[in-house]
């Protein structure tokens, strides 16, 4: 019995730690993704820009 | 000394002909005036520019634009410098990558190329970011006709001829025995010791293929006379606002500040990491207020906070606010290249030239990513926000602003399948005519090339002297 719990245990904490690891690293992706400029048309020329601009 | 007759002369004693007056002629001659020797500097045209010569400047182009050739060299005393811009500047040392010669062989002449040009030998290229610097153009007022014109003439050494063209040369196992030429309406043949074809970028091609034609087994076959010819690709890349300011918070005591245009070129490492060729990009001094309006205007509407913020700063000396033009540089590919016209002759019956020249694919894409990346760079270091031309940015074209630098044709190497004449500036196989100009160019860079030019007149000069002294 004590030997399932154990295991059970186990199975849990590794469970807990690839749904943390992943959720941090799907984050930080995510940060790294966000687009910090943009590229806007007008009157034939294509301006660079910073999202903040 | 300026004769009018070819007779005057006693030609046994002039061991050096120059066909052609522009920069590159009038700079041997001066220098082989130092070392005391006697040469013969041959002009086609007169003292003053005129229309009826530059008749014999036509050129029928297949392919894309080029600025228009009866017109934009100019057949007189002094060649092109008689209208030239004067902007000069030494190629960068990874444009000698394909040369024969390497660029300490030219450097070796930067004090005397600038005494003659009239300018500062100071060439400054300061490190933006690990893709592009900002870099010094001087500009030179040299009108070589007016700058020398007394000089030659008072010159116990330096003897000029005017309206007299040489149409080819003539000789024999390899050697160089007459320039033929007519003067004062008559056939005539020069003779010397060695004969110097200074032309400029397409007559040098055009002399050298008649001399094929008329010469058989003279000129070796095989050599690739007329092929590589280039341009500088000049182009509108776009508008922006550069804060001056910025700018010199990145270079700090670096920053080049001075009146003119502010350049900025591509470094090394942007041409190797993304596989492009070299360019620079400039924005005017002065612009107009139609432009500084249109541009603060877009930027209005594309991003209103900043644009605010600009509108605020516009007539402040610090931001520069206008079009940003692009001088890149062009591959040398064997179809681009000068032929003699099969049916039209110019006056004295030599064909005229009839030019191939198709704009490179790569230019525009080369055009793109220098804009591109110099974009991003503003961006990011908020020293500036530009836009770049639709077509330009969609990889569709560009419009050329002009195509007035001829550059390959004679080009220098070892390889006699690709390359015309040797690092000394001698035709392959003869032993006694050199081929003196942009044409000798391996590859354009992005400077204006007469800076070049002027150097290795200097370095021929030497080379020249050293056989006859």
């Amino acid at each position: 019995m004590n030997k399932i719990r154990r295991s059970l245990l186990k199975f849990s904490i590794i469970n807990l730690l690839i749904t943390i690891i992943s959720t941090k690293s799907f984050s930080f992706e995510a940060k790294s993704l966000k687009p910090t400029s943009y590229r806007k048309k007008i009157n034939g020329f294509v301006w660079y820009l910073n999202q903040k601009d | 000394m300026i004769i009018s007759d070819i007779k005057e002369l006693d030609l046994l004693n002039i061991p050096i002909v120059i066909i052609g007056s522009g920069p590159s002629a009038i700079t041997l001659a001066l220098e082989l005036e130092k070392k005391k020797i006697d040469c013969l500097i041959i002009e086609a045209g007169g003292e003053k520019y005129d229309y009826e010569s530059q008749q014999n400047y036509k050129a029928e182009v297949v392919g894309n634009e080029v600025s228009n050739l009866t017109h934009s060299r100019l057949r007189q005393f002094g060649g092109t410098s008689g209208h030239w811009g004067g902007w000069c500047k030494p190629l960068e040392d990874y444009n000698f990558s394909n040369w024969s010669i390497g660029k300490k062989d030219l450097d070796k002449y930067s004090n005397e190329a600038c005494e003659i040009l009239g300018i500062k030998n100071q060439f400054r290229n300061v490190k933006l970011s690990s893709y592009f610097e900002q870099i010094e153009f001087q500009y030179s007022k040299a009108r070589f006709a007016k700058k020398f014109r007394n000089r030659i003439e008072k010159s116990n050494y330096i003897k000029l001829i005017l309206e007299t063209q040489v149409t080819h040369f003539e000789g024999d196992n390899g050697i160089t025995r007459y320039a033929i030429c007519y003067s004062n309406g008559k056939r005539q043949k020069i003779e010397s010791k060695y004969f110097i074809l200074a032309c400029g970028g397409i007559e040098n091609s055009r002399i050298l293929l008649w001399t094929k034609e008329k010469n058989i087994g003279f000129i070796d076959t095989n050599l690739p006379i007329g092929k590589y010819w280039m341009c500088h690709p000049w182009m509108l890349g776009g508008v922006g606002v550069i804060k001056k300011k910025e700018f010199k918070k990145i270079l700090k005591e670096d920053y080049i500040n001075y009146e003119g245009p502010i350049h900025i070129a591509t470094t090394n490492k942007i041409r190797e990491e993304q596989s492009i060729l070299g360019g620079s990009l400039y924005m005017n001094a002065v612009e107009d207020t139609k432009i500084y309006k249109e541009v603060i205007k877009d930027l209005l509407c594309v991003a209103p906070e900043l644009g605010k913020k600009i509108a605020r700063k516009v007539f402040k000396k610090d931001l520069k606010c206008g079009n940003i033009f692009l001088q890149i540089e062009e591959e040398p590919k064997i179809t681009n290249q000068i032929k003699l016209h099969p049916n039209l002759k110019d006056s004295l019956n030599v064909p005229i030239t009839k030019l191939f020249y198709f704009q490179s694919k790569s230019s525009v894409k080369n055009a793109k990513i220098i804009l591109e990346n110099f974009g991003n760079f503003c961006r990011k270091t908020d020293s500036g926000r530009i836009a770049i031309k639709e077509e330009i940015d969609n990889l569709e074209g560009y419009d050329s602003l002009g195509v007035n630098h001829h550059i390959g044709g004679t080009r220098m190497g070892d390889n006699l399948k690709t390359s015309v004449v040797d690092k000394n500036l001698k035709l392959h196989n003869n032993k006694n005519l050199y081929v003196l100009g942009s044409s000798n160019f391996v590859s354009g860079g992005y400077a204006n090339p007469t800076y070049t030019i002027v150097q290795m007149s200097l370095r021929l000069a030497t080379e020249i002297s050293n056989k006859l002294l």
